[in-house]
């Protein structure tokens, strides 16, 4: 099925792709006509589309996505291994401190409802979910690079460099987890068993933490998906800003450049790489709600 | 309840501290470093190289460089031209050698040279290399390799043959094309660029770390010609793409040298003497279309060309230190003798003059812009095209009367757009490393594929025919005068103003040398 899924994705990237308009060998001076004849021999864009885009189909199939029109020389699969494991590392980063951050966060204004701790989360909430992620980026830049000088803001030599951007990237996801939890906190609490629980004896910690938070963290399974296609589109920006030579920096440069072996590969990569994170989510769903079980 | 807030609290705290504690290894600050910010190539393989050559330029060394904005000798001890002015015979200086300490030779040199030229290379920037006799022919697939005008004499002698004379021939061998390149390595990985133990050159620096498209760490060769006067002991250059990014990490002291100051910011750096400003190899112009109305009336052309205010684009607009251009040659470029620059011989083909441009667009028809009909200005996003646009667009609204629409496109769809010349009036700005006039020039032939301009002149094109053919220099300069004062008698194009380079430059940072198109050389910089 996500086989399937990733090929009709593939179909419709290629030819959307090859449709806009402006091509790779542009440029403000135009190159001679036996330059842009060799480089089209070379890269196959003076055969007919569809037999384009049979051959490149059937190097996907294969594995191969084929090489890169700017990088000349290197293949994609080449750029997404060197480029791809620091993306993860930020998006885990990322994860890491959404899903800490966020949880603690709603748990604790569920508890102290509409207390001044639940004031201050809402309000956070709301500057995280509507600033955009480049914004705090520079602001954070600023703040803590530059005047404060705490913080390191350009590359990935050292584990400090990763802070930064990993809180910029994070700042949405936690203040969208955070209210996630926090309702669905709320609607777990007021449920009967809590009740019945409690007027068994049972207190505190192990009422919120074994009894409730267990239920109410399904709605954040569930956003773990989106979650982590948002980190992986959100960090082009985050890339950029940072100087961080990941993938998603290569992806958006890709577009630019129209460089279509690195957009649909990226594409195709991203789209295997969702699909993949829907079997797990699917999977987790087991073992979190016991009433979810594997259909024969 | 308060327990278990208290616990996330140092829970969270912990994190933190843990984050933080990892320190990374503190580089030993050596007392001769400078990092360096500037534009990345994808790929660093000369061949491919797609910027002005600064990174490459450090580690390999060709047969004539840049200096104190002259081109000197470089790996060449001499160079004799023929008197019909077709064959250079290069003589190499003595005890070359490359960085691993192999004897670098004239058949290394030639080696490159054909490279970039095979059609199976695919190289974007074969056109330089195409003064070489059958060198086009020959990347074409219609001549051998055999064909081409080099040839090996001797380990020391190189010859070149060209197809006609060239009187910057000298200056286009600063190019990359021209570079030597170590065959057993170059042919054994394509990718060996990218590695230290094969990125294997012939200039001032080695490559001792690369992380693409990130950083790249330069320390001197012991083996360059001139090691001795290479002061530096790390030249890190990074590639920041954002402008208020390197600005940043160029207060935080990350960054010494910068390219990219961000336009807002051009007063405040000029104040706190950050910014060096030099000039460059470049024209910013407007191209319209001479065959469509309503600018194919030279009246129109000519009310357009004299209602701009140039000084105001430049002084209150852009405040780089731009020039005002009313011809298509940077102020920068010499004439026949080097103590005259082209536009000295020449200064002004014409100055603003609102009333004659309302004059002529009253004679072509449109009274104060009345009836004159829906022109749009094509134009790309990004940089400072759009302001430069809107200031256009409100002169000729306030002194002509006419309403101009602007549209902008993307990069690469408002190129397709411009050379289908879709639109009347369209930007246009090109640099060189070539210092010679031809460059801007011999684009507006009337055959000529980047003549988005449309502008056809059997005359014009007999006089850069025989520009391009014409050995002696000094006629040679004679008929490139002529042709500037044709095109802009005829406003062909409308030139706006000679952008400049614009680098942020710390204080201590000392013999520091640039090439005219924008490159930055530090072989010899040291820091105070």
């Amino acid at each position: 099925m996500g086989f399937l899924t990733l090929i009709v994705l593939t179909t419709i990237a290629f030819f959307l792709v090859k449709a806009i308009p402006g091509g790779p060998f542009d440029s403000e001076v135009a190159l001679p006509e036996s330059v842009m004849q060799n480089l089209e021999k070379k890269y196959g864009t003076d055969k007919p589309l569809h037999e384009q885009y049979f051959l490149y189909i059937n190097k996907v199939i294969h594995g191969n996505l084929g090489e890169s029109f700017k990088y000349e020389n290197q293949t994609v699969n080449q750029l997404i291994v060197r480029g791809f494991p620091v993306t993860a590392r930020l998006g885990l980063s990322a994860i890491i401190l959404a899903l800490f951050f966020g949880i603690s966060l709603g748990v604790i204004s569920s508890l102290k409802h509409r207390g001044i701790v639940d004031m201050i989360s809402l309000s956070f909430s709301m500057i995280g979910i509507c600033l955009p992620s480049f914004v705090i980026a520079i602001l954070l830049m600023y703040f803590f690079g530059l005047k404060l000088g705490w913080l390191p803001f350009m590359g990935i030599d050292t584990l400090k460099h990763y802070i930064l951007p990993a809180i910029a990237l994070a700042l949405y996801p936690i203040a969208y987890i955070s209210r996630l939890t926090r309702a669905s906190m709320l609607e777990v609490l007021g449920q009967d068993y809590i009740i019945t629980a409690r007027s068994k004896g049972i207190h505190g910690f192990k009422i919120v933490f074994i009894h409730a938070l267990k239920n109410a963290l399904l709605p954040v399974v569930t956003y773990i998906g989106p979650l982590t296609a948002y980190l992986l589109t959100g960090s082009f920006v985050i890339e950029k800003m940072f100087s961080i030579p990941g993938i998603g920096k290569m992806f958006v440069t890709g577009i630019g450049n129209r460089d279509y072996s690195v957009v649909l590969g990226m594409t195709i990569f991203f789209g295997a790489l969702i699909v993949v994170l829907g079997i797990i989510v699917d999977i987790a769903y087991v073992f979190i709600d016991p009433r979810v079980k594997f259909s024969k | 309840m308060q327990k278990n807030f208290v616990i996330l609290l140092v829970l969270a705290v912990l994190l933190l501290f843990v984050f933080s504690l990892v320190i990374g290894a503190a580089e030993g600050k050596a007392s001769q470093k400078i990092v360096f910010n500037t534009h990345n190539s994808e790929s660093w393989d000369p061949l491919r190289d797609s910027t002005v050559g600064t990174v490459t330029s450090h580690i390999f060394e060709g047969l004539t460089i840049w200096e104190n904005g002259n081109v000197v000798l470089g790996a060449a001890e001499k160079i004799d031209m023929s008197p019909d002015g077709l064959v250079y015979t290069i003589t190499l200086k003595d005890n070359l050698k490359w960085s691993d300490g192999k004897a670098l030779t004239a058949e290394d040199f030639k080696y490159g040279i054909i490279r970039i030229l095979e059609p199976a290379m695919a190289g974007k920037y074969a056109i330089d290399s195409f003064y070489l006799k059958n060198a086009k022919a020959f990347n074409e697939g219609k001549a051998d390799a055999d064909g081409v005008g080099v040839k090996v004499i001797d380990d020391k002698t190189l010859e070149l043959i060209l197809e006609s004379p060239c009187g910057f021939f000298k200056s286009v061998l600063t190019y990359k094309n021209y570079y030597p390149l170590r065959k057993e390595i170059v042919e054994k990985n394509p990718n060996w660029w990218m590695k230290t133990d094969t990125m294997i050159g012939n200039g001032a620096f080695i490559m001792k770390e690369f992380d693409p498209g990130y950083k790249m760490v330069l320390v001197p060769n012991p083996n360059y010609r001139d090691a001795e006067n290479v002061k530096l002991d790390i030249l890190e250059i990074r590639f920041i793409a954002d402008s208020q990014v390197e600005l940043m990490a160029y207060k935080a002291n990350e960054v010494q040298v910068g390219i990219l100051p961000p336009s807002d910011t051009i007063e405040d750096l000029k104040a706190s003497g950050d910014l060096y400003i030099y000039p460059k190899l470049q024209v910013y112009w407007l191209v319209m279309n001479n065959q469509a109305s309503p600018v194919n009336d030279v009246r129109v052309r000519k009310a357009l060309a004299l209602s701009i205010d140039r000084d105001a684009i430049v002084n209150n607009v852009l405040r780089g230190g731009q020039i005002p251009a009313y011809g298509m040659c940077p102020p920068i470029i010499k004439d026949v003798s080097l103590d005259k620059s082209f536009r000295d011989v020449y200064p002004e083909h014409f100055e603003m003059d609102i009333p004659k441009a309302k004059e002529l667009l009253a004679e072509a028809g449109y009274p104060d812009g009345k009836g004159f009909p829906q022109t749009t200005y094509l134009l790309s996003i990004g940089g400072d095209h759009a302001v430069i646009a809107q200031a256009i667009q409100s002169m000729w609204k306030q002194n002509l009367g006419i309403e101009v629409d602007l549209k902008a496109l993307e990069s690469a769809v408002f190129i397709k757009e411009r050379r289908a010349v879709t639109y009347p009036i369209a930007r246009y700005i090109w640099a060189t490393n070539i210092p010679d006039p031809s460059v801007w020039l011999n684009l507006y032939v009337s055959n000529g594929r980047n003549n988005d301009s449309k502008y056809v002149n059997p005359e014009y094109d007999k006089i850069i025919n025989s520009a391009i053919n014409e050995p002696d220099v000094a006629k040679r300069f004679a008929l490139l005068h002529q042709a500037e004062k044709m095109l802009i008698d005829d406003m062909g194009v409308i030139p706006l103003f000679y952008p400049m380079n614009k680098i942020l430059i710390k204080k201590n940072i000392k013999d520091l040398d640039f090439t005219p198109a924008g490159g930055v050389l530090f072989k010899r910089a040291y820091v105070e």
